[in-house]
């Protein structure tokens, strides 16, 4: 057997073999990580609904390269699972032969060209979202919810004009900085409006930095709020959330998303996915609550968690543009969360001390992840310090706020 | 316009509509307040929790509850 037939039958060694040095380095750090990614998800450290899709994606796309490139895009290199770029290019008539042609290749590029490019996906799990968040905690305090999600998009404010420092134009560094509101559907909803040409690497930095800030937060509360006993801040119960109707909460619900819808018709289906899933939920139609809470957001996150790991190939990630989106993702999610304990600060200054300032890292929005760590933290210096009505408050009006800072982006940037 | 203008307006437009947001929720709670009966409490055994995140929050809200007895 000759050693060319020994390459035409294993040919992801004859992928390697073709790639350059830093490339072979790039793919195995990758299916490294992809691994690490899946033992971190199995223990517990990062998101596993997530990471586990995507971990294996990633080391499974790096680890399936081979001689294989029907639109010649990569040099005579490519996978059987999606190609991102097909259909991206100038003649809108090639573009649609290539992409039907792709679909008949690639076994994800449905997934992706019907779900991902048009932001489908980031529509259904804001709609599981939705039916998952209880208003009443808002409708409860507005106004305090809302001053401490708004410190908590500190990150998206101040990253825009250092990304555009970086030489990403204005649409690109606003596609970027929203990576600082920490909301996933949001980040690939905005980054599709604003930079469709950046959308896979935005998507991945983010998802992967929301992952790991989770773990991270809890460091940066503990350095921003040194004394244990400021962080052991006893807040008061108050039943007010409780008090809501439904019929109260479905009422906010409507009447917030059409006013939304009217001032920011670009971020509309968005808000709408994420108002309709609150008002099925307080509709009290189980079915279409359980189909939305279940089946769609589940199904919607494995295959976002699967997607975003099949599009870590080493080709993409470490792409010269790339590198700086890897830093400025990170810069985003740390101000916001040191603009979120800000305002935990702020909070508990004019409220005289009656509000636990580790309340404010829960304005960054990730529901109900940040609430959950807040009250871990307060939780372990004590233990009858309660403020997970408070935070899921500040929690679920950090996602109203992202939506409409999305919105607002959208519609100022030309 | 540059990302400073950009960070500048989209500050002043998204408090706006956050306290237009806000103000809504506080009318709706007081106009709907008027008008409807409060909502009794909700039994535990009614509800049936389906998911690992709600079931977290209920257990930190009934603690909380407990504490307050």
């Amino acid at each position: 057997m000759s050693w060319q037939m020994f390459l035409s039958a294993f040919q992801g060694i004859e992928a390697l073999l073709h790639s350059s040095p830093q490339m072979v380095v790039a793919r195995f750090g990758l299916i490294f990580l992809g691994m690490l990614l899946i033992y971190l998800g199995k223990k517990g450290i990062l998101e596993p609904l997530l990471m586990i899709p995507m971990g294996l994606g990633m080391a499974v796309i790096n680890a399936s390269v081979m001689m294989f490139d029907p639109l010649n895009l990569h040099g005579g290199l490519g996978t059987l699972f999606l190609e991102a770029q097909a259909g991206s290019g100038p003649d809108s008539i090639k573009n649609s032969a290539d992409l039907m042609y792709i679909m008949g290749i690639d076994w994800l590029q449905p997934i992706y060209t019907f779900t991902f490019s048009n932001g489908l996906i980031a529509c259904f799990v804001f709609m599981g979202i939705g039916s998952l968040l209880d208003v009443g905690f808002v409708m409860a305090r507005p106004f305090l919810s809302m001053v401490l999600a708004l410190f908590a998009e500190m990150g998206t404010i101040f990253t825009l004009p250092i990304a555009q420092h970086f030489g990403y134009t204005v649409k690109q560094a606003a596609a970027i900085s929203v990576v600082g509101g920490a909301d996933g559907p949001m980040v690939l909803f905005t980054s599709l409006k604003l930079a469709p040409e950046l959308f896979v690497p935005i998507a991945v930095v983010a998802y992967l930095y929301l992952g790991l800030a989770y773990g991270g937060y809890p460091y940066l509360v503990r350095l921003m709020i040194p004394s244990a006993k400021l962080r052991g801040t006893i807040m008061p119960y108050d039943s007010k959330a409780s008090q809501f109707s439904s019929g109260q909460k479905m009422v906010f619900a409507v009447v917030c998303c059409v006013v939304l819808c009217l001032l920011l018709p670009v971020a509309a289906p968005l808000l709408f996915s994420l108002f309709f899933g609150i008002v099925i939920r307080e509709s009290g139609i189980k079915q279409f609550e359980q189909l939305l809470s279940g089946p769609v957001l589940y199904l919607s996150t494995l295959f976002l968690g699967l997607t975003l790991g099949i599009l870590c190939e080493a080709n993409t990630i470490f792409d010269p543009k790339v590198l700086p989106l890897l830093l400025l993702g990170m810069l985003s999610l740390l101000l916001s969360g040191i603009g979120g304990i800000i305002g935990g600060y702020v909070a508990y200054y004019c409220t005289g001390g009656k509000v636990n300032p580790v309340v404010g890292i829960a304005g960054v929005s990730c529901v109900p992840t940040t609430a959950k760590v807040a009250q871990k933290i307060v939780q372990k210096d004590n233990p009858h310090a309660i403020i997970m009505q408070y935070a899921l408050g500040a929690n679920v009006m950090g996602v109203i706020t992202t939506a409409i800072i999305a919105g607002v982006f959208c519609s100022i940037i030309k | 316009m540059d990302g400073l203008t950009v960070s500048f307006v989209t500050v002043i437009v998204t408090v706006f509509i956050s306290l237009l947001v806000s103000a809504i929720v506080k009318l709706i709670t007081l106009v709907l307040g008027k008008f409807t009966k409060p909502q009794p409490e909700a039994s535990p055994d009614t509800d049936t929790l389906l998911f690992r995140d709600q079931a977290d929050i209920a257990s930190v809200i009934a603690i909380a509850l407990t504490l307050k007895k």
